[in-house]
């Protein structure tokens, strides 16, 4: 970005000053570009403040279209934590995401490691089974998760939820490969020289200078398991390891929904990640800006 | 120790060390269950009791006869191709509009539009389930300007894929906009000046700089949508129409939940997930060949 800013700054430089009526339309025409962008921005951000505007409403009001007909109300907050524990489903999401992200940072940091550093005849092969998985979608292998993991008697626990999402390693294997092959060959031969072991240059070498793409693909990784819905929803049955997903599931009832609570606990739930996302908004956008064409 | 020495000891010790971990891990996880679920394809079994018996191929003749099959798999092609204008079309040019504005508005956009994507798709399809709520008529009072009656959204067949279409592109546009954005900060700045240099217009920049540049990236972008979108179109479809009306908005991976896990046919649920596996392999194989091509030209 910054280099088109320094870009447009050498155009403004060599603009002609004298074409003032020009810049003037030009000037209305870039206001005119920011209608339809800024329409977008309220149609997709439309759909979140509703639902929060209506967590706020008391019920009588609540089919009301007017946000602001009656004085906000905190009841649908309490009865929405009294019906579903947020704090533990969000709790479990977190953990989930993080164990599957780190797990696979570290197994395809050791991969790409091994790949890049040595020469041997099955390379291409390992290779082509490690990045292969890219062609079989996760959900079509519910069916074996799950015997797997029934018979593992790991329902309902963390490890049942991580294991089977972690060999989804195409991503991340290819693109830490591609980054620590483009890593300067001279840096890793000096240390060894110097008496480095292996494991040495990986952790003392490698990690610390390849820390942004580890971390942009570990934020990839997180963002695509907290979206994860169908193998949480069969892998656990109580609120005990329900994800944020799962449990909002508490309030779809045969009598119809219960819209004021419901609108509070999606807020609730949703809220942590993007908290944090607006906190730290450049690094989340940047990871993504990494991980798809590099 | 000479390089000779420690090229040596690499080969006594070997890559092994490093690639066991993830080896065993995709063996475990998604080689394994593949092969399993490819045998358990040709066996009668439930999820729970049944003992497997042997039926051969005819699990994958009852998937293939099954109405609902052919619907589902209608649908999932009908997504692919809806979702686009909202996937590809939009997100394209929005990204190609902020890049040429630049300015203030720059973070708030590339804030606002990926939102979506840190809302699970549970989560989004609740609040959309709320906006499509007939009940409430907030779609009522635009449609009503339009000259069209209130629209009950969720029951109606067509109006209910629109309806998921729209939430399922609605999580999408903002992943397909930051990586068109990273495709277009791939552009050269000095190309663009020296077009602008000579007096090339707006839409000539345009039509023969930036959009050959985003070719490649247009490729990813279609990949996503057919990796992401799958999944995240599951969550929605649960939350807002579980399949109906009549399976109207059902897709195969719907259809596998339903057959494993709503009837426990695990015979069928197999073979249907065999059969979506080599299909999505096929598009898979045939983008990345599509996108390997691009880059070497």
């Amino acid at each position: 970005m910054r280099r088109i800013d320094a870009e447009s700054r050498v155009g403004a430089v060599r603009r002609p000053p004298r074409i003032r009526r020009v810049t003037r339309r030009r000037r209305l025409n870039r206001a005119a570009a920011h209608v339809p962008l800024l329409l977008i921005a309220l149609a997709i951000a439309f759909p979140v403040l509703w639902a929060v505007a209506t967590s706020f409403k008391p019920t009588q009001v609540l089919y009301d279209l007017d946000p602001f007909a009656a004085a906000p109300t905190l009841e649908h907050y309490r009865s929405a934590t009294a019906a579903l524990p947020v704090g533990r489903t969000v709790l479990n999401t977190v953990v989930v995401s993080a164990a599957v992200a780190i797990g696979q940072l570290v197994l395809a940091t050791l991969a790409a490691f091994g790949l890049t550093l040595y020469r041997f005849r099955g390379r291409p092969v390992v290779f082509a089974v490690l990045v292969g998985t890219a062609l079989v979608p996760q959900p079509a292998l519910i069916v074996p998760h799950y015997l797997m993991v029934s018979r593992l008697g790991l329902l309902d626990s963390y490890a049942g939820l991580v294991l089977p999402q972690l060999a989804s390693l195409a991503l991340a294997v290819f693109l830490l490969r591609q980054h620590m092959a483009a890593f300067p060959r001279e840096l890793i031969e000096s240390a060894r020289v110097a008496g480095a072991s292996d494991r040495m240059i990986l952790l003392r070498i490698i990690v610390p200078n390849l820390r942004p793409i580890l971390t942009a693909v570990g934020i990839v990784v997180f963002i695509q398991t907290w979206n994860e819905y169908l193998w949480p929803l069969l892998a656990t049955s109580g609120m005990d390891r329900a994800t944020v997903q799962v449990g909002l599931r508490v309030f779809q009832t045969e009598q119809g929904q219960a819209w004021g609570p419901l609108m509070a606990a999606a807020t609730l739930v949703a809220a942590p990640l993007l908290v944090g996302y607006v906190l730290m908004q450049r690094r989340v956008t940047d990871a993504f800006l990494h991980s798809g064409i590099d | 120790m000479t390089p000779a020495t420690t090229a040596l000891a690499r080969t006594a010790r070997g890559p092994a060390p490093y690639l066991i971990p993830a080896l065993l891990a995709v063996g475990l996880t998604m080689y394994g269950p593949l092969l399993a679920v490819t045998t358990l394809s040709l066996f009668d079994f439930n999820l729970t009791t049944q003992a497997p018996q042997w039926a051969g191929p005819d699990n994958y003749g009852d998937v293939m006869s099954s109405p609902e099959a052919g619907t589902a798999l209608r649908n999932t092609i009908a997504y692919m191709v809806a979702i686009i204008p909202l996937s590809v079309v939009a997100p394209g040019l929005a990204a190609i509009a902020v890049w040429r504005l630049g300015g203030r508005l720059t973070g708030f956009y590339r804030t606002v539009f990926f939102l979506p994507v840190l809302i699970p798709p549970a989560v989004g399809a609740v609040m959309w389930q709320w906006i499509f709520n007939p009940v409430l008529g907030i779609t009522s009072a635009p449609l009503d300007l339009l000259g069209a009656g209130p629209v009950s959204w969720l029951t109606e067949p067509a109006s209910a894929f629109i309806a998921v279409t729209i939430v399922a592109g609605w999580k999408v546009f903002g992943l397909s906009f930051i990586l068109f954005t990273a495709g277009l900060t791939s552009i050269d700045a000095d190309l663009m000046a020296a077009a602008r240099l000579d007096r090339a217009g707006e839409w000539q920049l345009l039509r023969h700089i930036v959009l050959p540049m985003l070719r490649p990236v247009t490729t990813v972008v279609l990949f996503a949508t057919v990796v992401f979108a799958g999944p995240w179109t599951f969550g929605v479809i649960d939350v807002l129409t579980q399949g109906g009306p009549a399976g109207a908005t059902s897709n195969v991976y719907y259809l596998l939940y339903q057959l494993g896990f709503g009837y426990f046919d695990g015979g069928p649920a197999s073979a249907l997930s065999v059969l979506i596996t080599v299909g999505f392999a096929a598009v898979v194989a045939v983008q990345m060949r599509v996108s390997s091509r691009g880059e070497q030209r």
